[in-house]
């Protein structure tokens, strides 16, 4: 039972320092290429088309996984924080009330990311962006849209370790 | 049966939006033939992308939606958009029913769920507006700096020898001001609507395409309607095809109310605008669209 | 069915889930309580295309530029300029407060970063001089949502985006209304230090003012390079943006206050911060299709042509349902939640849509410094350790003069208007 907990902890962790480095790194092409938009106006004369799409979808990315980190870290704005400070069985109880939440929003984004209407899998949303392109870039759309269901999965392994961890710290203080 | 749900693309106003002609005749035309439809406003049900997805689903099942909703799933409607093509809705609606494109777009869209039900007009044709000076010929084109939507106008700016610069709608009128942008390509009614008539001074009426947007239905839907459902629709579509185009005939005015608004109209003479016809031709290569598909429009129109 | 939606939302935010999660599950719950839930198949394309939109890229850009600021080290030498300029008034240091957060809004776009920099330092050095803490910590609270309404302003991008308005001209907008608020707020100051005969400074305990204005001159140029780079038209809202990070991190070196971890440590900040407004972004994505599935802003129209409100009377009912909502809800979810609903009844009315906000972003910064859920009175009573009550009764003069200046506002729409639309940023009168 520790072992297991242990082992969604950690990926839970590291997903987030995952997460977290991809949107610093997203966030730094966004300046990069806004940046590079101004410089090209006025020294080449020529304002590059790829720029604004470029950073709008490195935005997508930043703020996506940027989110998956805030829920991680707890920095989303809460009107009764001092409930997830809470420890115990009442802790434990308010918990898994947050968890519930989180998977009625959650379940169908990541169903229907997969999956269209009828369990039709060419009609979900991935497969839907795939045949369509962005307009500048000229890549499938699915390299930007697949920033929607890894956010959320990368929440839900976050909830599922945060429960975990509350169990096991219950079960440690009872032996 | 489903109520049938149309999503607008515009304001509620028969006087001012082709669009809307359009959509409310067809509704019209189904509540007084016992198919139940109404009208959503425009941005209710979300944008062209959402709408698209939408449709393509069956959860909406007529939408009004610009041409690049349908070109995204199949290229062949982007002969729409192709500059100095078309001399008139006329021509568009020969090529389209008589040339038999709807039915070869229809072919390219319907595997992917969406139908293109009509093309209708929002106003006459395209022409240039600037901020700076009279357009009469090509060559005054050298010093503009034109707001384009993407790389095929930019492509046509510079086959015209001038500049294009994307710049998204929000920003326009400050680009205009500023200098960013000193023109846009646009039907005669925009700048009226969007009050851009302070800082846009003077218009061509180069007539460079048809503005139009197109109409889109779940095919879903359409394939699930029972003969007489499909009929009542069809014959839905061509009254509203009909309230369209005779709003268009009825647009003439549109000119004159840009004079009153202070911006000065150019027209083009013959020997301007077959300049801007050939150097246009240059760049239908470049575009969406392969030789064959421009080949099939060129047969379609002269039908 | 439908009555399970708010109550399954009221235990999930007793529970102390995040206000974005509690909107995004009620949302679904109340798509299957409306047998709409065949419309679920479509969220994430939904989601995606909230999020993907041009005008809201300036904000985690500006987002970094102000976090960068604030490890910059820049505060000091802002306050330092405020103390050479006025200083040597009565009530000195109170003027201090309400300039130096005048000069940080323009590098600045939230105001409760603002009010975190300014508890930090301010608070301590008036406490120092014989003022009371709890009126130290209620000016820099009051004062912080200037941040906000003078350009650059998280919040007027986040509006731009959900009402398409340019944001040029909101930020153009906002300098006028933001001044006139500083303006109130120092009037108010003069009249409690004259009344309380608070301290001023001693002759040569100012800094020397050249010599303080040569060093916070990059600290100034900043808000001159943004605001003047998209008023002469050289760059868009997010250009500008770009440039303000390079200048940070420019200003950043010239100061010293400068490290490798600091910019790790804004990156992540921009991140986290971004995410949390594109959750909130993400949920109602969801809420407000199922509004307009079930007409929800048709039924208001309705419900405003029926009590025949006009223009000026729909203003001051909206206004009260914004200060309210400010009360207890943070601003992006406030914003994402009523102004789809709210707004469009105003345009259509003739109110102009930059103006409008300019009044609703104000309104809403006014929810920042009014109890239960004051975001700045939060971070100012953990700053500076004063009961969070007792600074939310000190400020309620502050919310009173705020509340008459936002009245001023909605009433001559030409303080907000004005400006722009002599650069030809909004259309004639
Ligand atoms: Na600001
Ligand atoms: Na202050």
């Amino acid at each position: 039972m520790r072992s297991a907990t242990e082992i969604v902890d950690r990926i839970s962790s590291t997903l987030n320092g995952v997460a977290l480095t991809g949107a610093a790194l997203a966030i730094i092409v966004m300046v990069a290429s806004a940046g590079f938009q101004v410089i090209a106006r006025y020294i080449f004369d020529a304002p590059p088309i790829w720029t604004e799409e470029t950073a709008r979808y490195a935005m997508v990315w930043a703020g996506l996984l940027g989110a998956s980190a805030a829920f991680r870290m707890k920095q989303d704005p809460t009107l009764f924080p001092d409930m997830v400070k809470r420890e115990g069985g009442r802790g434990l109880a308010l918990a898994l009330v947050r968890a519930a939440g989180v998977f009625i929003f959650v379940a169908p984004i990541l169903y229907y990311s997969f999956f269209g209407r009828g369990m039709n899998i060419a009609k979900g949303f991935l497969a839907r962006t795939l045949g369509r392109e962005a307009e500048m870039l000229g890549v499938p759309m699915v390299f930007f849209t697949a920033a929607i269901p890894i956010a959320f999965a990368f929440i839900v392994i976050h909830v599922i370790a945060d429960v975990l961890t509350r169990l096991s710290r219950i079960s440690a203080a009872g032996e | 049966a489903d109520t049938v749900k149309v999503a607008l693309d515009s304001p509620p106003d028969l006087e001012q939006s082709g669009s809307y002609v359009w959509a409310n005749t067809f509704v019209k035309y189904l509540n007084e033939h016992g198919m139940e439809a109404e009208e959503y406003q425009r941005g209710a049900l979300g944008g062209d992308d959402e709408l698209l997805d939408q449709v393509s689903q069956g959860l909406v099942e007529v939408a009004m939606a610009p041409v690049k909703s349908a070109g995204g799933l199949d290229s062949l409607i982007f002969g729409l958009y192709l500059p100095y093509f078309f001399t008139d809705m006329a021509q568009v609606d020969t090529a389209l029913y008589d040339g038999g494109m709807l039915a070869k777009i229809n072919e390219g869209t319907t595997p992917k769920g969406v139908r293109v039900l009509a093309v209708d007009s929002v106003g006459v044709g395209t022409g240039i507006f600037n901020t700076k000076h009279p357009v009469n010929t090509m060559a005054d084109l050298g010093d503009l700096r034109m707001r384009a939507l993407d790389e095929t106008q930019i492509d046509l700016f510079e086959s015209w020898g001038s500049t294009g610069t994307v710049v998204s709608w929000a920003e326009v009128p400050n680009a205009l001001q500023t200098g960013v942008a000193d023109g846009y390509l646009n039907p005669p009614f925009v700048p009226l609507m969007f009050g851009h008539t302070d800082f846009i001074k003077h218009f061509t009426d180069a007539n460079i395409s048809q503005s139009v947007r197109i109409v889109i239905a779940s095919e879903d839907w359409y394939e699930g309607l029972t003969d007489e459902e499909r009929k009542t629709v069809d014959d839905a579509v061509k009254a509203a095809d009909k309230a369209n185009r005779d709003w268009l005939s009825g647009r003439s005015g549109i000119l004159g109310k840009l004079r009153e608004a202070g911006v000065e109209v150019v027209e083009l003479s013959d020997e301007a605008r077959d300049e801007f016809i050939k150097a246009s031709e240059a760049v239908y290569k470049k575009g969406q669209l392969t030789a064959e598909q421009i080949d099939a429009w060129v047969k379609a129109k002269t039908k | 069915m439908i009555w399970v939606a708010p109550v399954v939302a009221v235990v999930m935010l007793l529970s102390g889930l995040a206000l974005a999660y509690v909107i995004g599950a009620a949302s679904v719950l109340a798509f299957f309580a409306t047998e709409n839930s065949r419309y679920l198949a479509i969220l994430p394309q939904q989601i995606f295309s909230k999020i993907d939109v041009f005008a809201l890229m300036a904000m985690p850009l500006f987002i970094l530029a102000g976090e960068i600021m604030n490890r910059a080290g820049v505060t000091r030498a802002l306050i330092d300029l405020s103390m050479a300029l006025v200083g040597r008034l009565r009530g000195g240091l109170g003027h201090v407060n309400i300039l130096t957060s005048v000069f940080f809004a323009g590098i600045s776009g939230s105001a409760v970063a603002d009010a975190a920099a300014l508890s930090n330092t301010l608070v301590p050095a008036m406490e120092e001089r014989g003022y009371t803490k709890t009126y130290a910590g209620a000016i820099t609270a009051a004062s912080a949502i200037i941040g906000p309404i003078v350009p650059p302003s998280i919040i007027l991008i986040f509006y731009g985006a959900l009402m398409e308005t340019s944001v040029s001209a909101l930020f153009i907008a906002g300098i006028v209304p933001g001044l006139v608020l500083a303006a109130a707020l120092f009037a108010l100051n003069a009249w409690f230090a004259w009344k309380q005969d608070h301290p001023r400074a001693a002759k040569g305990e100012t800094p020397a003012l050249l010599r303080t204005f040569l060093v916070s001159l990059p600290a100034i140029c900043l808000p001159l390079i943004i605001v003047g780079g998209i008023v002469l038209g050289w760059m868009t809202p997010t250009e500008a943006a770009a440039v303000a990070v390079v200048a940070a991190l420019a200003a950043g070196q010239f100061y010293t206050g400068l490290t490798v971890e600091g910019i790790i440590e804004s990156l992540k900040r921009t991140a986290t911060l971004t995410g949390s407004i594109f959750m909130i972004l993400t949920a109602v994505a969801a809420l407000g299709h199922l509004a307009a599935l079930e007409r929800v802003p048709e039924a208001i129209s309705a419900m405003v042509a029926d009590l025949g409100l006009g223009p000026l009377e729909y203003m001051i009912a909206m206004n009260a349902v914004f200060i309210l909502a400010g009360m207890v809800l943070d601003i992006p979810v406030a914003l994402a939640l009523l102004v789809p609903l709210m707004a469009p009844v105003a345009l259509a009315q003739g109110v102009d849509p930059v103006h409008l906000g300019i009044v609703i972003c104000f309104n809403l910064c006014i929810g920042l410094v009014s109890p239960p859920l004051g975001g700045c009175l939060l971070v100012v009573s953990a700053v500076s350790k004063v009961n969070y009550w007792a600074l939310a009764r000190a400020v309620l003069p502050f919310v009173v003069v705020e509340i008459g200046v936002l009245a001023l506002l909605v009433a001559v729409p030409e303080i907000s208007l004005a400006l722009p639309r002599a650069m030809g940023l909004v259309g004639g009168g």
